[in-house]
């Protein structure tokens, strides 16, 4: 069964499972204001590409109203109502890099340095990969990697577009993947049920169920397991969903974390972003005290989508 | 089959990108070139991603290495959008400003004209560097004797590659 409720850029459907979980989630009250806010515009944002250029001035020029992210460096909130700009010329020779703001922030709390090995498992469509290589500055080496044939064509032309130049495109099953040597860093920005996209993506919901809810579970532990297998000592690994969907969050994080006693999870600090601690506790099942070090980006509480992440060293 | 070009081979063609645009050769010192079929791509590499780098070419699993530069090494056909990644300040020769009109023109694919370039610097037919607000945006190809730069159209079409 569905309800379904008009918004500004066409329709949601939240299905009566859904909404029952997000109440039980937030309560009651609290339930009707994220709800509230999938109805919301969600403001375009964008990230400048230090690989080729050093500020936003080219397009403030041009008349386009920005305002800076204060925990992002170089990440910018697009307040003018314009159309088209991820198709000027700018953007065409990657000056700049349209991405929802919460998706940019795994790759910062990786923290990556110019020395390091990093393997970006999940790669496409490559704007995180981007992210990481300008982090980087060009330097150490990214191995980026995606399952999906058809997305490492856009791979290959987001990051030559953005002028990547320290990366190499793989295309295997992430959960079985294997490399004769071991990584500093991994970011696995798992595929999951897209909960918290729904501003960005309205009808994301429209499959949305708790079967396809525990299939994507499945498959992150599948994931995360082989992650965590190909970290070297020390290294650091950070997990992260655009869902709210405990299962494919703190569930994961807790089969890892119980797997692997050499896995611990690191504090994420982000200054001027309003985000809650992971959970503990989920209906019957009770999660490692240690996941409050996780963080849970709610739509209704910031200005934007909904995010998970997690880091954690290999000890 | 995707290997690391030979050294004659690179010399060649950091050879071709001096003479030609003058990009001071030892900016290349930190990459290593790869070629896979014509199409040669530079790759930043430390001893430690050296070792990596060459692993990845003997498992043959990889699918591309680092930024491709030459689309067709044996022609010197620069990768357009490659191309751009290189910083305006490396180009000293063969190259043209576009305004903002003639670089959307650039993007569209038409050809344009010469005497109605403000800023160039062209010392004979081949392929030129296309300047627009302080950024490379591509490449073209300068017919001296139409007095045109055509531009590098494979940039249009590599997202589709």
């Amino acid at each position: 069964m569905y309800f379904l409720t008009k918004i500004s850029m066409g329709e949601v459907y939240l299905p009566k499972e859904f909404i029952e979980k997000y109440k039980w989630l937030l309560g009651d009250q609290e339930a009707l204001v994220f709800f509230d806010s999938c109805k919301t515009r969600l403001t375009k944002s964008l990230i400048i590409n230090t690989l080729k250029t050093k500020d936003a001035s080219f397009l403030k020029e041009q008349g386009i109203e920005l305002e800076k992210v204060k925990y992002i460096d170089n990440a910018y909130f697009v307040k003018s109502l314009v159309s088209g700009l991820g198709n000027t010329i700018e953007q065409n020779i990657g000056l700049f890099q349209m991405q929802e703001i919460s998706s940019m922030l795994p790759a910062f709390v990786l923290e990556p340095k110019e020395t390091d090995i990093v393997l970006d498992m999940t790669a496409a469509p490559g704007n995180k990969t981007g992210i990481l290589a300008q982090i980087m500055n060009n330097k150490g080496m990214i191995v980026a990697n995606d399952v999906d044939k058809t997305r490492i064509k856009t791979l290959k032309f987001t990051l030559k577009r953005l002028g990547v130049k320290n990366t190499i495109i793989t295309c295997r099953d992430g959960t079985k993947i294997n490399f004769n040597f071991k990584f500093d860093k991994i970011l696995l920005d798992a595929p999951c049920s897209c909960e918290g996209m729904i501003r960005k993506k309205p009808d994301s919901l429209k499959t949305w169920s708790h079967r396809e809810v525990n299939s994507k579970s499945e498959l992150q532990k599948k994931l995360i397991d082989n992650a965590f297998s190909l970290l070297k000592p020390n290294g650091i690994l950070v997990y992260s969903t655009c869902t709210l969907s405990p299962e494919e969050n703190e569930e994961v994080i807790d089969f890892i974390l119980k797997k692997n006693k050499n896995a611990k999870i690191q504090e994420i600090r982000i200054t001027g972003l309003n985000y809650s601690v992971g959970l503990t506790k989920y209906k019957h099942k009770n999660f490692d005290e240690e996941l409050k070090k996780a963080i849970r980006i709610w739509p209704h509480k910031s200005e934007i989508e909904g995010f998970f992440i997690c880091k954690i060293r290999k000890e | 089959m995707t290997k690391i070009l030979d050294e004659k081979t690179r010399k060649k063609l950091i050879n071709y990108l001096n003479s030609r645009f003058g990009i001071d050769g030892s900016f290349f010192e930190d990459f290593l070139f790869i070629i896979s079929g014509k199409s040669v791509s530079i790759i930043y590499k430390t001893r430690e991603t050296q070792k990596i780098i060459e692993n990845q070419l003997r498992q043959n699993f990889t699918i591309s290495f680092g930024i491709e530069i030459f689309s067709n090494y044996k022609d010197y056909r620069p990768s357009s959008l490659g191309f751009s990644s290189f910083e305006k300040k490396q180009i000293k020769q063969n190259f043209v400003e576009l305004t903002r009109i003639q670089a959307n023109t650039y993007f569209s694919g038409k050809d344009i004209a010469i005497e109605d370039l403000k800023n160039k610097n062209l010392l004979s037919s081949g392929f030129v560097a296309c300047i627009s607000e302080n950024h490379i945006i591509g490449t073209a190809s300068f017919d001296k004797e139409k007095q045109i730069i055509i531009p590098n159209l494979s940039f249009v079409n590599e997202n589709t590659k």
